[in-house]
């Protein structure tokens, strides 16, 4: 019970990785304020930390407005007392091909990822500097290191995230605080495109990525033991965003290209 | 004259960086489409560039404005023809405690430092794509990855920006359109306190901090054929500063040693 008498806000907390990491975080102890855009999504993700026997809120809050995220936190204090970890979950890539990218869905992106972490993170920082502690995590991605050509969007968003994480660290070490991003790969179930497929030929795994993969290292990241790791994003991408295709006398056989059809 | 016959949009005049990259194009043969949201000062920029021999526009423009960035390209069309190179070098830095970190201000740095980026790559894209080819250099900084506490809304920026240009390069590439980002580190010209400048100079062995003029060579290099095959790189040009650690003091010549670089720049042989 590495969260013990923890409490969490998790924004998105019923989104795909929040769906995960939410009860994960109450498996392990943590009770937790759930937030998301509906009040709906919310209260699954609620219910699901009550199952793990943990208290819980369900906060339908639009993490993109300040007044409404200040009164979250406002909210979580009077229910809990404190708080002891922030996970920012909210991410809209709306991908599509560059030079036709609407404008209004890349201020989207940004609104929903980078801004909405930034008045989180300074919300809920304004807290933990109050009580000299605290662990602020954000959700990144493969993109905000490698980049598809129509993801112009979600990667200035996450590599934004990138950069805030690094500067929260910063701002808020001599509080105690610790900032850290975890970066998630690609999470596609069959039937996978050819880009999958492609992608499938750099992970010696063998897999595509699973929301629960995301837990641990959140869990990890949350915890006392990660004191000294602060400005970092760990990835749990399986090794993509450093791999090289091996070429195929290298690979074990089962792992070879399908012959040409 | 490496980039004769080349037009050139450089935006963010404005700034040193951005006025030191556009008057070295003009220098080495590139006709300028002078941009900023300053009219007055696009103009002054367009007389540097015909003093230099060189034909010049000068457009007023707010790059945060979808609808102001494609009449820019329209009329830098108009007046040349075509656009060869554009270099983004708008942004904001807004630097302030992050606790208190005002919103509109967080807001502005990613419109004019990243969102500005993105329409104008969009809308000249457009243009190079029909033309079969072009190179834009993204203007970005150190602190894309290097955190610090006052720049919550820089960094974030920065870091997008650097990003952003992997993916857009991506997007354009297949038109034959080089996307690179070029970073500058700490400057001579900010107004650092003198602990932090001497701090800061400690990691760059060369004992200075960097000079606008000291873009201009990479800028033309991203600029030419020589750089064809690199894409979506995010040049350094920063004295070493972001990959260095401090160096002990008994690693280190006798006059880099602190007690001779602990109070302004130091005088020394290899100073660059």
């Amino acid at each position: 019970m590495r969260l013990e008498g923890k409490i969490a806000i998790i924004t998105g907390a019923n989104g795909e990785f929040g769906k995960a990491i939410t009860p994960g975080f109450a498996a392990e102890g943590c009770d937790v304020a759930c937030v998301d855009w509906t009040q709906e999504d919310a209260d699954v993700a609620a219910a699901a930390v009550r199952e793990k026997g943990r208290r819980a809120l369900a906060l339908a809050v639009d993490v993109r407005v300040s007044a409404d995220v200040d009164q979250m936190v406002k909210t979580v204090v009077a229910e809990f007392g404190r708080v002891d970890i922030l996970v920012n979950t909210t991410a809209v890539p709306h991908n599509q091909e560059f030079l036709n990218f609407k404008e209004e869905d890349f201020d989207d992106t940004l609104a929903r990822g980078v801004k909405s972490y930034f008045l989180t993170g300074k919300a809920v920082a304004n807290q933990m500097v109050e009580q000299r502690s605290g662990k602020i995590i954000n959700l990144s991605s493969i993109v905000g290191k490698l980049g598809p050509g129509q993801a112009a969007a979600w990667s200035a968003d996450r590599g934004s995230v990138d950069g805030l994480t690094r500067a929260m660290a910063h701002a808020l070490g001599y509080y105690g605080i610790n900032v850290n991003g975890v970066a998630r790969g690609n999470t596609a179930k069959p039937p996978f495109s050819v880009g999958v497929i492609e992608r499938l030929r750099r992970l010696p795994l063998g897999r595509t990525e699973t929301a629960e993969d995301m837990v641990e290292p959140s869990v990890f990241l949350a915890s006392d033991g990660a004191g000294y790791v602060t400005g970092h994003t760990l990835y749990a991408d399986g090794g993509y965003t450093v791999a090289a295709v091996t070429d195929d006398p290298f690979r074990p056989e089962w792992a070879r290209a399908a012959p040409e059809a | 004259m490496r980039l004769e016959n080349n037009i050139a949009i450089v935006t963010g005049i404005s700034g040193l960086n951005g006025h030191a990259i556009a008057l070295g194009y003009a220098n080495e043969g590139a006709d300028l489409v002078a941009v900023d949201a300053d009219k007055q000062k696009a103009e002054e920029m367009a007389a540097e560039a015909r003093a230099a021999g060189r034909k010049a526009l000068a457009l007023g423009v707010d790059v945060t404005n979808k609808s102001e960035v494609e009449g820019m390209v329209a009329a830098a069309v108009d007046e040349f023809g075509r656009i060869d190179i554009l270099v983004n070098a708008t942004g904001a830095a807004h630097n302030q405690a992050f606790l208190t970190f005002d919103e509109g201000d967080f807001d502005h740095c990613l419109d004019v430092g990243l969102k500005a980026y993105f329409l104008t790559c969009q809308a000249v894209g457009r243009q190079m794509a029909e033309q079969g080819g072009g190179r834009i250099i993204n203007l970005s900084s150190i602190v894309g990855r290097l955190g610090s506490g006052e720049a919550a809304g820089w960094c974030a920026t920065r870091a997008g920006v650097d990003a952003m240009t992997r993916a857009i390069a991506q997007g354009l590439g297949y038109y034959g359109i080089n996307v690179n980002a070029l970073v500058h580190g700490g400057m001579e010209t900010f107004a650092y306190g003198v602990e932090e400048a001497a701090e800061r100079r400690r990691r760059i062995p060369f004992g200075r901090l960097g000079k606008p003029q000291d873009l201009v060579g990479p800028a033309i290099f991203l600029a030419t054929e020589d750089a064809n095959f690199v894409v979506g790189e995010t040049l350094y040009v920063d004295g070493g500063y972001t990959t260095a650690a401090v160096t002990e003091e008994q690693f280190r010549p006798e006059w880099a040693r602190a007690e001779h670089t602990a109070m302004g720049p130091r005088q020394d042989k290899y100073v660059r």
